[in-house]
C-alpha cells in the first residue's frame, strides 16, 4: 500500500518549500517539522493568537497518576474505585479540597462540554464507561447541567457497540461525525453521506498528500483530496473539550492525549497514517477548535494494552490500573509513554526505548501545547486503595 | 482501496513472480508462488450478502442454541471503517476480505473474526505479528496459538482470531468448537519459511520467527530500524529472536518486493545495536546476524546463509 500511497505524495526539499511555497511566512513558521515529508497548514494554525484556554492550559507540565490495585479484578472495573481515583486525581490537580471546585477551574454551568471518548477497541478496549460515569457525575456536582454534556467521537457506529447510547446515558447528547442512521445507513434520502453537513469547511487541515477511497471506505473518512476538515462538533457544537483517551501503544508509540485529539476529530485520516502519523497527532491539536478547547485530559488507564493498539488484542491487554490527568497534553502523552512503552519493554515487544516514538510529543511541545523535557515534567503519584 | 491499490498491485506481481526461485521453502502441499491481485471488489459497492457468501462463517445450526447477533464483512477498505488505522497493517499483508461475527452462547459472547489473505504468506505474516506468549500452540510449528481470551491460527489464506469476553473455561471451550468448525472450512497451502530457518542452528526457534511487511510493521516489531525503511516501498523482513548458550541472538532477512535498494547490510545490522554483527547482501535480499560477538555472528550466518 504504501507504494502506491506514496505516488500521490509530492516531496519537497526543504528549500524549494520555502521559496516557492510558503512565501509569506517567515522560516521558523513554514510548514513543515523537522523530517517530515510533506507540507501541511500547520503554519496557519499557528498564526491564531492563544488564549488563557489554549493548550497546555492552567498546570503545563504538571501530571497526576492515580494508582488503585483495587479498581480491577478479573476484568470486572470496581466503579467505586474510580469514582474516587478520579476524585483523588481532580484534587491534586487543581492544588484544592473540594472536588467541585478542582472541575470549576476547567468548566463552568452553562457551556457546552464534549467527553472526546475513544471506542475503537470495541467492547473489550474503549475508554470505559466506570470512568465517563465518573466524570459525568463529577461534572454535575460542579453545577454543569446534564444536557451541557456530550459524548462524542468520529464514529457514530462504534460509539454504539460500545455502549454509549441514549439508554445508557440519558440526557447525554451522542454524537460522531461518521454519523450513520438507525438502519445502518451512512447515506441520507438523497444519497448523501450524512457526515457530509458534520464537517466544517472552514476549518480543516491541508497535507500534501492523498489517497483515494473505494466506496466501502469514503462513509469512514467522509471526503478525499488534500483536506481533512474538522467536526462541527468541535469547532461549533461545544464550548470544552475534556479528553478521555485509553492507554494503548501505537507500535513503539502511543495512542494516547494527541492521537485520540488529533485523528478524532478531522475526516480523512487514512493517508495521512503511515507517512504523517506523528505530524497529524501533533498539527492537529494546533489549530484553536482544538488548541483552545480541550481544557482537560484523563486517560484511562484501569485497562489498557502493551501491543496490538490501537486494536484489542486480549493477549497484549494489561491491567494498568491508573488514571492519568493533566491539562498538558504533551506531558501526559510523555508519562504515558515512559508507562506503556516499559510494559512493551518488560513483556519483550520491544528491545529499548525509542526516539521515533517520541516525535509528536516533541512536534506538539515545539507548537506550544505542553512540556515533552521530563526534566520539566512534574509527575505526582497518588496510590488510592 | 482504490485507485492506489491498483497500481501496487501491480508491481506486486512482477516482484513476487520471482520468488519460486529464490530461497523460499513452501510446504509440500504449497503453490510454488502466490500472486497478489488486484481485489475483485475493490472500487465497487458490491453486495454484503454475496460477500458474506464468499466468506466461511458459521451458521445458527453450526452451534445449536447460539445467537449469531452480527454477521458482516469488509471488504476492500472498509476494514478502515472497522479497526481505523490499524487496518494499515492488515493492507500490508494483502487483505482481501474480513468477515466478523459476533456469537453468544451458553452466556458467553465470541467475537470471530476470519481474515481472508491474498496468499499463504499474508496469513502467515499477520498471524506471526498478532500472537504472543502462547499458553498452547506455537505459531509456526503449529499453526495456532490459545491464550486465555482468544484463539488464533492461520490456514492457507485465512487468519483467525476468536475472543471471548470472560476468559473463563466454558467461553474457551465454545471457541475452541467455533475454530475447529472454522478451521475444516479454511485449509489450504500454509506458507513455507524461507530455507534458512530450517537450517541449524535456528531450526527449533521457528515458533519465534516474525513476518513484518511496510513501514508500520518495522515501527512494531523492530522500530530501532524505522529510519532505514522509511523512504521504502516494498520489502519485506523474516525476524527471528532467540536466545542459546550463546546469548540473544536476532536474523533478519530483508527482501526487496520492488526496485528500490535496500539498507546496506552494515547498518541494518547496526540498527540493532547488539555487540556484534555480520551481514551479506546478495540478490536482492539483506541477511544480517546480529550477537554478542562478530566471531558468533560470523559462525550463524555461515551456517544459515543459501544464496538466493
Amino acid at each position: 500500500m504504501n507504494n502506491g500511497r506514496r505516488r500521490f505524495f509530492k516531496l519537497f526539499a526543504a528549500g524549494s518549500l520555502g521559496a516557492g511555497l510558503t512565501p509569506v511566512f517567515p522560516s521558523s513558521l513554514s510548514g513543515i517539522a523537522p523530517d517530515q515529508p510533506v507540507e501541511t497548514n500547520i503554519a496557519d494554525a499557528l498564526k491564531f493568537p492563544r488564549n488563557e484556554n489554549s493548550m497546555p492550559g492552567k498546570y503545563p507540565g504538571r501530571v497526576v497518576r492515580v494508582d488503585d490495585e483495587k479498581s480491577i479484578s478479573d476484568g470486572t472495573i470496581n466503579e467505586e474505585a474510580v469514582y474516587n481515583m478520579l476524585d483523588g486525581g481532580m484534587q491534586n490537580l487543581g492544588d484544592c479540597n473540594d472536588v467541585r471546585d478542582a472541575w470549576r477551574q476547567f468548566v463552568s454551568p452553562g457551556e457546552k462540554i464534549g467527553l472526546k471518548v475513544n471506542p475503537i477497541g470495541g467492547k473489550l478496549l474503549s475508554t470505559s464507561h466506570a470512568l465517563v460515569r465518573s466524570v459525568i457525575s463529577q461534572l454535575e456536582q460542579s453545577g454543569i447541567a446534564r444536557d451541557d454534556i456530550m459524548i462524542f467521537d468520529r464514529r457514530m457506529q462504534q460509539l454504539r457497540e460500545t455502549g454509549f447510547t441514549p439508554e445508557n446515558y440519558p440526557g447525554i447528547a451522542i454524537a460522531g461525525t461518521e454519523h450513520v442512521d438507525e438502519s445502518g445507513s451512512y447515506y441520507d434520502e438523497n444519497g448523501e453521506l450524512y457526515s457530509l453537513s458534520l464537517i466544517d469547511r472552514d476549518w480543516y487541515y491541508r497535507a500534501d498528500c492523498e489517497m483515494e477511497y473505494d466506496d466501502y471506505m469514503l462513509p469512514f473518512m467522509v471526503n478525499q483530496g488534500k483536506y481533512s476538515y474538522f467536526s462541527k462538533i468541535v469547532t461549533q457544537q461545544l464550548d470544552k473539550i475534556i479528553n478521555l483517551p485509553i492507554m494503548k501503544n501505537a507500535g513503539a508509540s502511543v495512542t494516547l492525549c494527541l492521537k485520540n485529539l488529533g485523528y478524532g476529530v478531522i475526516t480523512n485520516t487514512s493517508r495521512l497514517h503511515a507517512d504523517l502519523w506523528a505530524e497529524t497527532s501533533a498539527q492537529v491539536c494546533a489549530f484553536p477548535p482544538v488548541r483552545d478547547k480541550v481544557v482537560l485530559n484523563i486517560a484511562d488507564g484501569i485497562k489498557g494494552c502493551y501491543d496490538g493498539g490501537p486494536g484489542a488484542n486480549p493477549q497484549f491487554f494489561t491491567d494498568y490500573k491508573m488514571l492519568l490527568l493533566s491539562t498538558d497534553p504533551v506531558a501526559m502523552d510523555v508519562v504515558g509513554y515512559d508507562i506503556i512503552i516499559g510494559k512493551r519493554i518488560e513483556m519483550g515487544r520491544q528491545a529499548g526505548f525509542f526516539d521515533v516514538g517520541m516525535k509528536k510529543m516533541e512536534l506538539a511541545a515545539g507548537y506550544g501545547l505542553g512540556v515533552a523535557d521530563r526534566d520539566r515534567i512534574d509527575l505526582r503519584k497518588i496510590v488510592k486503595g | 482501496m482504490g485507485k492506489i491499490y491498483c497500481i501496487l498491485f501491480l508491481s506486486f506481481s512482477v516482484a513476487f513472480g520471482a520468488w519460486g526461485n529464490g530461497n523460499y521453502v513452501f510446504g509440500s502441499a504449497g503453490p510454488e508462488f502466490c500472486i497478489e491481485t488486484p481485489h475483485p471488489g475493490i472500487g465497487s459497492a458490491g453486495n454484503k450478502k454475496n460477500k458474506i457468501a464468499d466468506m466461511p462463517v458459521l451458521s445458527p445450526s453450526d452451534l445449536p442454541g447460539a445467537l449469531i447477533s452480527r454477521s458482516d464483512v469488509y471488504v476492500g477498505g472498509a476494514l478502515w471503517g472497522l479497526i481505523n488505522g490499524a487496518a494499515d497493517l492488515y493492507y500490508e499483508y494483502g487483505f482481501d476480505r474480513m468477515a466478523l461475527q459476533e456469537i453468544e452462547l451458553e452466556g458467553e459472547n465470541l467475537r470471530l473474526e476470519l481474515y481472508r489473505m491474498e496468499c499463504p504468506v499474508g496469513a502467515y505474516g499477520i498471524f506471526s505479528v498478532s500472537v504472543h506468549g502462547c499458553a498452547e500452540g506455537g505459531p509456526a510449528s503449529t499453526g495456532y496459538c490459545i491464550n486465555r481470551f482468544q484463539y488464533q491460527l492461520y490456514s492457507g489464506n485465512y487468519y483467525l482470531s476468536i475472543i471471548n469476553y470472560s476468559g473463563s473455561d466454558k467461553a474457551r471451550e465454545i471457541s475452541l468448537l467455533a475454530a475447529e468448525l472454522l478451521s475444516n472450512r479454511i485449509s489450504g497451502p500454509l506458507a513455507g519459511l524461507p530455507g534458512m530457518f530450517n537450517k541449524q542452528p535456528v531450526a527449533g526457534y521457528t515458533d519465534n520467527i516474525r513476518l513484518i511487511r511496510g513501514i508500520i510493521g518495522v515501527r512494531n516489531v523492530i522500530p530501532g530500524l524505522a529510519h532505514l525503511f522509511e523512504t521504502i516501498d516494498d520489502f519485506e523482513i523474516w525476524h527471528l529472536g532467540f536466545e542459546d548458550d550463546a546469548g540473544q541472538q536476532e536474523i533478519m532477512l530483508v527482501k526487496s518486493r520492488g526496485s528500490q535498494p535496500l539498507p546496506e547490510a552494515g547498518a541494518v545490522a547496526e540498527g540493532m545495536s547488539m555487540a556484534g554483527y555480520a551481514a551479506r547482501e546478495t540478490g536482492g535480499q539483506v541477511v544480517a546476524v546480529m550477537s554478542a560477538g562478530f566471531a558468533r555472528s560470523n559462525e550463524l550466518l555461515d551456517s544459515i546463509f543459501i544464496s538466493p
